[in-house]
C-alpha cells in the first residue's frame, strides 16, 4: 500500500522533473521530493507505525526511489547546463571576418632578405663571410686585380674617387686580394658590401649597389667546380628546376671568365621581353682566379687554382620578385618595403 | 659598341648560320650580341618595280613619266629623277607607304636649318598616295635612297640588282640584318668586319678571306714626297704613309655609305669615308692628311711641347701638354695622335693631293688622352685602346689608297713610308697540356686541342729530341715535349705561337680559355668543391646585424638602407639648432664642418658628395619622404660611418645603427579609431627599444645607463628629452650612442610635421667587445613575496638615482624592481614626484618570513631617506 504510494510518488516526481524549465525550478523540485522535508522523507518519517516485517521492505524501496530521482535530477542537472550554458555561447559571437588586433612587426629591408639567402646558401657549402672597406685603395680595387693604371677595363668602372689613389670601391673584388694577403689556401669566403659606380641612375642603373664577392681557392678547383657551385647556388634561389649556362666573358682578374644565366623564369627559354628574348637572364660573372692575381698575394697558381664570383642582389632581387625599376631599393618607400616578408 | 650588317661581313665569310644562331654562338663566346637589328622592316609597301618605259614629260622638261609594274599592276609614275631606264628595277611604292620626306630634307637643308648629316635626328615622313603633276595623273612614286634613310643620295632612284625578283618587298632585296655587339676590353681583335668574320669562320667551320687589294702606283716615289721620323718609339711603334695626289673630293659611293650608315658612322666626304669604311672593314684606324697642308713635306712623331697649342678638327683650341704624342709637320702639330687630327691640315672640298696614315700607338697613352679631352671616345682611339694589331698598318692603308684610287682618282705615289723600329716578335706560350683538365676539370684529347688551337690560328711548334723547337714546315712530325716539372704531373708541353692581332693570349690560361670558347661553356660538367674545409669561424659583426634585425624588425620597425654618399646641406640641417656664436665646441659638431668630412673629388652631384659621419640625416630624410604617404614611420638602417683619420690614407669605418619613430604608437584599427589624437612615438619608445635591444644582444643590463647629455653635445636634439647611452664597465665608462626626440628646429629642416620624432644613433662597431657570456640563475620554486612602494621624493631627483638604490640596497634577495606609477599632484607637495615600485623578493634556500621581508624593506627605507630625502606614502 505505502509502496504503491511511494511508486506513484516516483512516477508524479519523475514528470515533474521532466518539466522543469531551468536550474531554479529544479531547486524546487528538489525540496520538494528530496528535501529533509521532502515527500520522500515523510515516508522514512511515516514508518514508525509500519511492522516490523513491512519497514525493511519500505524503506528498501525509499532507498530505490531517492537514487531513482537523484540519478534523473543528476543527469537533468546536466542537461539543463548544457542548455543554458549553449544559449549563452549562442549569444556570444563573432564577426569572425573582423580584423585582428594589429601585431607590431617589422619588415627586413628586401635586399637583406636576398643578403640572408645567398649568405645560407654559400654557407652551407663551407664559405666563411668577411667584408671589407668601402673606401678603397686603387691597389686593392685595381692595380693587384691587374688592372694598372690605364687598364681599358677600367673604362667599364666608373669610379668615384677622394684623390688619385682612393676611391669608393666599385666591386668587391679587392676583398679578394685582402683576404688572400691574410690567409693562405683552403680559401672559402663570400664578401658582402656596398659598392659604387659614377654613372647616371636609371631603370637599370644606380651609383650605388651591393654586390656579392665569392672565392675559392685551393689545390685542383676547376671551372666544372665553379659551375657545380653556381649552379647549386642557383637552384637554391630560383628552383630546382633552374637549368644554368655559362658564356665566355671578360674580367681582367679571372682567366678563363664567364657569366653564369639561368633559364628565363617568366618564358621557360622560349624567349620573352624579361630576357631580352635569348630565353636566359644572366645572374652574375665568375672565373678561374688570374694566375697574376695569385701571384699578387705570393699564393703559387702552379700549385693552387681558384675561383670567383660576384654577383648583385639588387639583380637577383628584380628578377626574384619582378621588381622592374633599381631605384625602387634604396628610395626606401615603405609602402615598397613592406611587399616583401 | 660595333655593329655588323652581316651583307658586308658575308663578304669575308660564308654565313652559313641563321641571325639567332651567330648571335647566339658569339654570346656563348664572349662576343656579346646585344640585339639583332633588321633593316628595312619598316619599308611596308615598297616592293621592287620593273621600268616598262620612260617619256619625257609634255608639260614640263625637268619631269619625266615612268611606267612601273609590280608584276600585278601597271603604275604611272611622275618624276624628277633622270636615271631610270626601260628594263631597270626600282623601289616602288604603293600607295599608303610611308617614307622619308626628302623634299623636306633638302629644303631644310637649302634654308640652312639642316647641316651635316641629314639623316641624323629626327627626319620628316609622308606617306604616299596619288596626285597630279603638271596636269598628268602621278599614281605612286619610285624611291630614292634618301626617301629609305640609307644614305643622303636624292637625285637619283636608286637602281636594284637586275636579279631581284618583281614584286618582291624591297626589304628582301636591300634589307640587311645588323648584330649590333658589346666588345668587352679584351675584344679589340673583332673591332672590324675582317675580325669578325674570323670568328664566324672558326665558329661555324669555313674559311675567311681577306679584301683583295690592287693597286697602280703611277706616280713618283712616295720617298721623295714625304719623311717620317719618330722620335717618340715608346708611344708609336710603327708609323705607315702613302700618298695619292690628284684626287678629286666628293661624295662616297652609294653602297659605302650605306654600309657605313649601317654601321652607325657619319658620312663626309670620299676620302674621310674610305678612312672610316677601312678601319670598320679591317680594324685599323687611319689618318687622311691634306698633303699641301704638311709643311715641310715632313712628318715627326713627338710628344708636344708644354704649353703647344693647336686647332682640332672640332675647331676647338687646345693646350697641349708632353704628355700628349702629336704627328707634328716641321712647324707644329698636325694631329692628336690615335685621337682626333688638326683643323688645318683636315680633307676639305679643296683637297688634291692626300697623305695617308696607318700608325700604331701605345693604347695606354691613347686612353689617358682620348679621356683627358673627349666626353665620348672616338672610334679610332676605342680600337687603340684596346691595341691595335701592329701588322695592320700596312695592309689598311693600301686597302684605303686602293679604295681612294678607285673613288676618288688620282696617282698614287710609288711605295710606301714603313717606320717600324722595333718589329714584333711573336708571343710563344710554353703550353703544359694539363693545365686543360687541371683548371676546366675536362679532359679533352691532345689532337682535339690541336685542332681548336690551328682552328684559331695560333701555330704548335715541331719540336727535336734536344728540347730544342721550330715553327713552320718541318719534316719533323713531333709536337709533345716532355718536362718534369713541379705542378705538371704531366708533363705534355706544347710551344704556341700566337697571332699578332691575339695581344689578349700570353699565358698557358689564356690557351685554356681558348679551348673551353672552342670546347663549348655550356658543355662544361657541374662538380661540387672536394677539398677540405677551411677553419670555420664566427663573424661577430654580421651576427648581430641579424640579431639587431630579429629584435627591431621584432619590435615592430621596418628597416631601409640609404646611400652614404650625402649633401652637405643635410649634414648641416642636424645643427640648425647651434647658435651661430656657440662658443662651445660640442661632440658632433665636425659633421657639418667639410674639412673633417670625407669628400668626393668627382661627384655626380651635391646631393651626393660627403661620405656620411652619421646615418641621422639619411634616416630623417627618408622619415621625411614617408611621413608623405604614412602616418605611422618606425624605421632603422644599419650602415657605415666615415670617420677621417689624421694620418691614413683609408677613413674609419664604424658600423652604426639609426632608429626613428614617429607618428602614431599604433596603426589605426578600431582599436585605435583616432589616429589625430592617438599616443605618439616619443622619448620612452626609443628608449625602451634601446633598453630591450641592448640587453638581448648581451650586454649586461646592470652596465648600461641612460643620463642626461652635457649642454650642446647633440644639438641635433630636443635638450629636455635626450640621453647618452653609457656603458660601464671594468672601470671605464663609455658612451655607445644617444636617444631621444630630434630638436624641434631639426624636425622642421627635414620637412617633417611639427611633432615628436623619436631618434636614436648606436656605435654598433663597439657592441663584440661589450658581450657577456649569458650565465644561468637558478630558479627555485619556492614561493616569491611582493611588496609595493611608494616613494616620495624631490621632482629633480633622477627615479634612475632611487631605482638604483633600492637594487643596491635589496640585494640578491630583490630580484625585480618595476615603477608601476609615477604621480604629481596632491596630497604630495608641490616640487615633489611619487614613484611607486613594486619590489620581487626570491629567497634561493629557504621560504622568507614575514619578518624578515619586512627588514629588507626598512633598510631600503632608511637608505632612501638618507641619501635622497625620501618619504614614504601608504
Amino acid at each position: 500500500m505505502l509502496k504503491d504510494q511511494i511508486a506513484e510518488m516516483e512516477r508524479r516526481a519523475l514528470a515533474e522533473l521532466n518539466s522543469t524549465g531551468d536550474l531554479t525550478a529544479l531547486d524546487e523540485w528538489r525540496i520538494k521530493y528530496l528535501g529533509k522535508k521532502g515527500e520522500l522523507t515523510g515516508f522514512l518519517r511515516g514508518m514508525g507505525s509500519l511492522s516490523a516485517e513491512e519497514r525493511p521492505l519500505v524503506g528498501q524501496a525509499v532507498n530505490t526511489a531517492k537514487n531513482t530521482l537523484e540519478n534523473a535530477v543528476a543527469e537533468r542537472t546536466a542537461s539543463l547546463k548544457n542548455i543554458a550554458l549553449n544559449a549563452t555561447l549562442a549569444n556570444d559571437r563573432v564577426d569572425v571576418t573582423l580584423p585582428g588586433r594589429p601585431a607590431q612587426v617589422g619588415h627586413v629591408h628586401v635586399i637583406t632578405k636576398v643578403y640572408r639567402e645567398i649568405i645560407e646558401a654559400f654557407t652551407s657549402m663551407g664559405f666563411q663571410v668577411a667584408e671589407g672597406p668601402e673606401v678603397e685603395l686603387d691597389y686593392y680595387n685595381f692595380q693587384q686585380l691587374n688592372m694598372p693604371p690605364g687598364h681599358p677595363a677600367r673604362s667599364m668602372h666608373d669610379t668615384f674617387y677622394f684623390s688619385e689613389s682612393v676611391l669608393l670601391r666599385t666591386h668587391t673584388s679587392p676583398n679578394q686580394i685582402r683576404v688572400m694577403e691574410k690567409q693562405k689556401p683552403p680559401i672559402r669566403i663570400i664578401v658582402p658590401g656596398k659598392c659604387y659606380r659614377s654613372e647616371a641612375t636609371d631603370a637599370t642603373h644606380e651609383f650605388m649597389f651591393q654586390q656579392f664577392e665569392g672565392l675559392a681557392v685551393d689545390r685542383d678547383i676547376t671551372l666544372a667546380d665553379l659551375r657545380g657551385t653556381l649552379a647549386a647556388f642557383a637552384r637554391r634561389l630560383f628552383g630546382e628546376e633552374r637549368k644554368v649556362r655559362f658564356r665566355c666573358d671578360y674580367f681582367p682578374y679571372v682567366e678563363p671568365g664567364v657569366d653564369l644565366s639561368i633559364d628565363c623564369m617568366v618564358c621557360r627559354g622560349a624567349g620573352c621581353r624579361a630576357c631580352k628574348y635569348s630565353g636566359w637572364l644572366e645572374i652574375l660573372g665568375a672565373g678561374m682566379v688570374h694566375p697574376q692575381v695569385l701571384r699578387n698575394v705570393d699564393i703559387d697558381p702552379q700549385k693552387y687554382s681558384g675561383f670567383a664570383f660576384g654577383m648583385g642582389p639588387e639583380r637577383i632581387a628584380m628578377l626574384k620578385y619582378n621588381i622592374d625599376d633599381i631605384r625602387q631599393y634604396y628610395r626606401n618607400d615603405l609602402r615598397f618595403l613592406h611587399q616583401f616578408v | 659598341m660595333i655593329k655588323v650588317p652581316l651583307s658586308w661581313l658575308k663578304e669575308y665569310v660564308d654565313i652559313t648560320w641563321t641571325p639567332q644562331q651567330l648571335a647566339a654562338g658569339l654570346t656563348l663566346r664572349g662576343i656579346e650580341v646585344e640585339a639583332i637589328i633588321q633593316v628595312g622592316a619598316e619599308w611596308d609597301k615598297v616592293v621592287v618595280g620593273e621600268v616598262i618605259s620612260v617619256e619625257k614629260h609634255p608639260n614640263a622638261d625637268k619631269l619625266v613619266v615612268v611606267q612601273g609594274t609590280d608584276g600585278q599592276q601597271q603604275y604611272q609614275i611622275v618624276t624628277g629623277a633622270w636615271n631610270l631606264k626601260p628594263g631597270d628595277k626600282f623601289p616602288m611604292a604603293l600607295p599608303g607607304a610611308r617614307l622619308i620626306d626628302g623634299h623636306k630634307l633638302m629644303d631644310e637643308k637649302i634654308a640652312g636649318k639642316r647641316t651635316g648629316d641629314l639623316l641624323s635626328g629626327d627626319v620628316p615622313y609622308f606617306t604616299v598616295k596619288g596626285g597630279k603633276l603638271r596636269g598628268l595623273e602621278s599614281q605612286t612614286v619610285a624611291v630614292a635612297a634618301l626617301e629609305l634613310g640609307v644614305s643622303e643620295e636624292f637625285e637619283g632612284i636608286v637602281v636594284l640588282d637586275p636579279n631581284a625578283p618583281v614584286g618582291a618587298p624591297l626589304q628582301q632585296v636591300l634589307g640587311d640584318t645588323i648584330l649590333d655587339i658589346d666588345i668587352s676590353p679584351n675584344l679589340g681583335r673583332v673591332l672590324s668586319m675582317v675580325g669578325m668574320a674570323r670568328e664566324v669562320a672558326a665558329m661555324t667551320g669555313v674559311p675567311y678571306r681577306l679584301p683583295q687589294i690592287q693597286i697602280h702606283e703611277d706616280g713618283s716615289p712616295v720617298s721623295e714626297k714625304i719623311k717620317v721620323e719618330i722620335e717618340a718609339p715608346d708611344l708609336c711603334s710603327r708609323f705607315s704613309m702613302m700618298v695619292i695626289e690628284g684626287v678629286k673630293i666628293g661624295p662616297s659611293p652609294e653602297w659605302m655609305q650605306r654600309r657605313l650608315r649601317a654601321a652607325d658612322q657619319p658620312v663626309i666626304n670620299n676620302i674621310v669615308d674610305i678612312t672610316n669604311y677601312v678601319m670598320l672593314e679591317v680594324g685599323q684606324p687611319l689618318h687622311a692628311y691634306d698633303y699641301d697642308h704638311i709643311h715641310g713635306r715632313e712628318i715627326v712623331v713627338r710628344r708636344a711641347q708644354p704649353g703647344e697649342k693647336m686647332e682640332t678638327i672640332d675647331h676647338v683650341d687646345r693646350t697641349l701638354n708632353p704628355d700628349i704624342l702629336l704627328v707634328a709637320d716641321a712647324e707644329r702639330g698636325v694631329c692628336i695622335a690615335g685621337v682626333m687630327g688638326g683643323a688645318d691640315s683636315e680633307i676639305k672640298d679643296t683637297t688634291v693631293n692626300v697623305a695617308l696614315e696607318g700608325a700604331n700607338w701605345n693604347p695606354f697613352n691613347i686612353r689617358a688622352t682620348a679621356r683627358g679631352m673627349f666626353d665620348k671616345v672616338s672610334e679610332a682611339a676605342k680600337r687603340f685602346e684596346r691595341t691595335v694589331d701592329v701588322e695592320l698598318t700596312t695592309l689598311g692603308v693600301r686597302r684605303a689608297i686602293q679604295l681612294m684610287q678607285q673613288y676618288a682618282g688620282g696617282k698614287v705615289a710609288k711605295g710606301m713610308i714603313d717606320n717600324y723600329p722595333t718589329p714584333k716578335a711573336h708571343h710563344v706560350i710554353e703550353f703544359p697540356l694539363s693545365e686543360i683538365p687541371r683548371l676546366l676539370g675536362i679532359e679533352v684529347p691532345t689532337n682535339e686541342v690541336i685542332a681548336m688551337l690551328h682552328t684559331l690560328e695560333f701555330e704548335i711548334a715541331h719540336v727535336r729530341p734536344d728540347g730544342s723547337y721550330q715553327f713552320g714546315e718541318t719534316d719533323n712530325e713531333t709536337i709533345i715535349m716532355v718536362r718534369e716539372e713541379q705542378g705538371h704531373s704531366n708533363g705534355d708541353v706544347i710551344m704556341v705561337r700566337v697571332p699578332t692581332y691575339r695581344n689578349d693570349v700570353t699565358i698557358p690560361a689564356d690557351l685554356v680559355e681558348e679551348v673551353a670558347r672552342m670546347y663549348g661553356y655550356d658543355k662544361i660538367p657541374e662538380t661540387m668543391l672536394r677539398g677540405a674545409l677551411p677553419p670555420q669561424s664566427t663573424n661577430y659583426a654580421i651576427l648581430i646585424d641579424e640579431k639587431v634585425r630579429d629584435i627591431l624588425t621584432g619590435a615592430g620597425l621596418d628597416e631601409i638602407i640609404t646611400y652614404p654618399l650625402v649633401a652637405l646641406d643635410d649634414l648641416k640641417k642636424l645643427h640648425k639648432a647651434v647658435s651661430e656664436d656657440s662658443s662651445t665646441a660640442p661632440h658632433h659638431l665636425h659633421w657639418s664642418d667639410p674639412d673633417a668630412l670625407l669628400k668626393l673629388a668627382n661627384p655626380l652631384s651635391t646631393e651626393h658628395e660627403y661620405m656620411r659621419p652619421t646615418l641621422l640625416a639619411s634616416i630623417l630624410n627618408t622619415l621625411s619622404e614617408n611621413r608623405r604617404f604614412v602616418e605611422r614611420v618606425a624605421i632603422f638602417e644599419i650602415g657605415h660611418v666615415y670617420l677621417k683619420k689624421e694620418g691614413q690614407p683609408l677613413p674609419e669605418e664604424r658600423r652604426t645603427l639609426d632608429l626613428a619613430l614617429t607618428g602614431p604608437r599604433l596603426p589605426l584599427s578600431r582599436y585605435n579609431p583616432n589616429l589625430k589624437e592617438a599616443e605618439r612615438f616619443d622619448f620612452f619608445d626609443i628608449k625602451g627599444v634601446i633598453e630591450e635591444l641592448l640587453v638581448r644582444l648581451g650586454i649586461p643590463a646592470s652596465q648600461i645607463s641612460y643620463e642626461p647629455l652635457p649642454t650642446g653635445e647633440s644639438p641635433m636634439l630636443h635638450p629636455g628629452r635626450a640621453a647618452g647611452v653609457y656603458i660601464q664597465r671594468a672601470g671605464q665608462k663609455q658612451r655607445l650612442g644617444v636617444l631621444g626626440e630630434a630638436h624641434p628646429v631639426v624636425v622642421e629642416a627635414f620637412d617633417l610635421p611639427a611633432e615628436r620624432v623619436a631618434i636614436a644613433e648606436i656605435d654598433l662597431q663597439a657592441v663584440p667587445a661589450l658581450i657577456e657570456r649569458e650565465q644561468y640563475q637558478t630558479v627555485t620554486r619556492l614561493p616569491v613575496s611582493s611588496q609595493d612602494l611608494a616613494v616620495v621624493v624631490d621632482e629633480d631627483t633622477p627615479a634612475g638615482r632611487v631605482q638604483a638604490l633600492i637594487r643596491e640596497t635589496g640585494g640578491k634577495l630583490l630580484t625585480d624592481v618595476t615603477l608601476f606609477d609615477l604621480y604629481r599632484g596632491k596630497p604630495i607637495a608641490e616640487g615633489k614626484k611619487s614613484l611607486a615600485y613594486r619590489l620581487t623578493f626570491q629567497p634561493q634556500d629557504k621560504t622568507l618570513t614575514e619578518d624578515e621581508v619586512t627588514k629588507l624593506r626598512e633598510k631600503i627605507e632608511k637608505r632612501l631617506t638618507r641619501e635622497v630625502g625620501a618619504e614614504f606614502r601608504g
